[in-house]
């Protein structure tokens, strides 16, 4: 008899690819606490144990959880705006050596929630329109709305 | 490929390629309770489950009680069809149908001493002096509303802020506004909550309503109800027209919220965020 996998065994299936989800969602700062927080979400809850899609749910709770993210992200901006601290500048300007360029990052960040969900699926896993929508749980004609307006954004700001 | 969906996938690569290494699972269970690792199916124990059947039952009988409690007054459990000013007690100015709120059980999913991860890199916690409470509105929807503290990646710049918290698919999301801000009068804490992806029902709270406030209306063309509020919260469950369900959020009129005094003076209005 084939037993059910453990949580344990099912996170470390999926780990990776929802921690690369995640950082295409709210960058690489964030993405692991994004991660942590929707994994713990997952397994104290009481649809988990009966959610059929398991891989849909893991990336539907990350997304939730990186829309709550960037919500405090976003309120966290507006506050800091308002009371700046003294040596937050970064005097060279430059990230880590490893970080996205500011403005490639910022134009995907600038993008709804749901537009970078739907790119990252698009351009990383390079996923049909219809498996999107089985992930996210949303219709076909969303994923192609929300990729054509992320499109319509992007040729834009990526010059 | 067009020379966009290269650049696309150019700058996708660029931030993917940027991921850190994904938690540990051992970081994660020790946040959670210890059958963790047990097969899934087995993992609630059976203390757990009596004491989540016994919490559920207490809940039944408190919602049972307010149901008697409601029709015995000659309401309805969620929305009288009674029109404002047609009480004395409600003034004339606070029109259309009551929808009622009513206090309930902090439920585990929502509550910040359990939901919300402990020992990772930000911590979110009850504000001093605060308490996370809890509410259902119009007999249904439950959220959780509290002023929190939150600690991100440098722990000495705190932010103070007021929050409103819902249950979503998977896992819960939080709507917050700077504290100072609110009790400042310089914005109000006012939250959407759509049920993702469905987006067939809207709940619009407002916190921190206005001192002085005895009744909030809320009003879009075809909807328009009043409430008294409770521990200074209102809040709203409405059905989204069919014309806008699915459809992106934000594209509905956008519904505007009213304080009143109890003798009916206008205290502040506020339009609803369109999407949240």
């Amino acid at each position: 008899m084939v037993g059910m996998a453990s949580d344990e065994e099912i996170y470390r299936k999926y780990a990776d690819e929802l921690t690369r989800f995640a950082t295409g969602l709210v960058g690489p700062d964030n993405a692991t606490d994004a991660v942590s927080a929707a994994m713990i979400g997952v397994f104290t809850s009481a649809k988990w144990p009966s959610a059929l899609n398991q891989r849909a749910y893991l990336y539907r709770a990350v997304l939730n959880e990186c829309r709550m993210q960037g919500r405090r992200t976003a309120t966290r901006r507006r506050y800091e705006q308002r009371t700046p601290a003294a040596g937050d500048a970064d005097p060279d300007g430059a990230g880590p050596a490893d970080a996205p360029k500011p403005e490639v990052l910022a134009a995907v960040l600038a993008l709804s929630d749901r537009q970078r969900a739907v790119v990252y699926l698009t351009y990383w896993e390079d996923l049909e329109p219809s498996r999107i929508a089985e992930l996210l749980g949303i219709s076909d004609g969303a994923v192609r709305r929300h990729l054509a307006r992320a499109r319509r954004h992007l040729r834009k700001t990526l010059r | 490929m067009t020379d966009l969906d290269t650049r696309i996938r150019a700058a996708i690569v660029e931030i993917v390629e940027s991921a850190p290494e994904a938690p540990r699972y051992e970081d994660l269970v020790h946040e959670v309770e210890p059958a963790r690792s047990h097969p899934r199916g087995q993992r609630r124990s059976s203390r757990t489950r009596l004491a989540l059947i016994g919490a559920a039952a207490i809940l039944a009988l408190v919602v049972g009680a307010w149901v008697l409690t409601a029709r015995r007054n000659g309401g309805s459990t969620a929305r009288t069809e009674r029109p404002a000013g047609s009480s004395p007690s409600v003034p004339a100015a606070v029109s259309g149908h009551e929808q009622r709120i009513v206090e309930v059980l902090l439920p585990p999913r929502l509550d910040i001493n359990t939901s919300v991860p402990r020992g990772s890199a930000w911590s979110v916690n009850v504000l001093p002096g605060a308490t996370e409470r809890a509410y259902s509105v119009d007999g249904g929807t439950v959220f959780a509303v509290t002023d929190q503290e939150q600690r991100g990646s440098d722990p000495s710049k705190p932010m103070s802020e007021s929050c409103a918290v819902f249950p979503e698919t998977a896992g819960v999301r939080g709507h917050c506004e700077p504290l100072s801000s609110v009790e400042k009068g310089q914005v109000h804490a006012v939250f959407l909550a759509q049920d993702f992806p469905r987006h067939a029902l809207d709940t619009t709270v407002w916190a921190h309503l206005p001192g002085g406030t005895a009744f909030v209306t809320f009003a879009t063309p075809s909807v328009h109800l009043w409430q008294r509020p409770i521990h200074g919260t209102a809040a709203f469950a409405v059905n989204v027209p069919a014309q806008y369900q699915g459809r992106d959020f934000g594209a509905a009129p956008k519904p505007v919220l009213r304080a009143f005094s109890a003798n009916g003076k206008l205290i502040a209005t506020v339009e609803a965020p369109a999407d949240n």
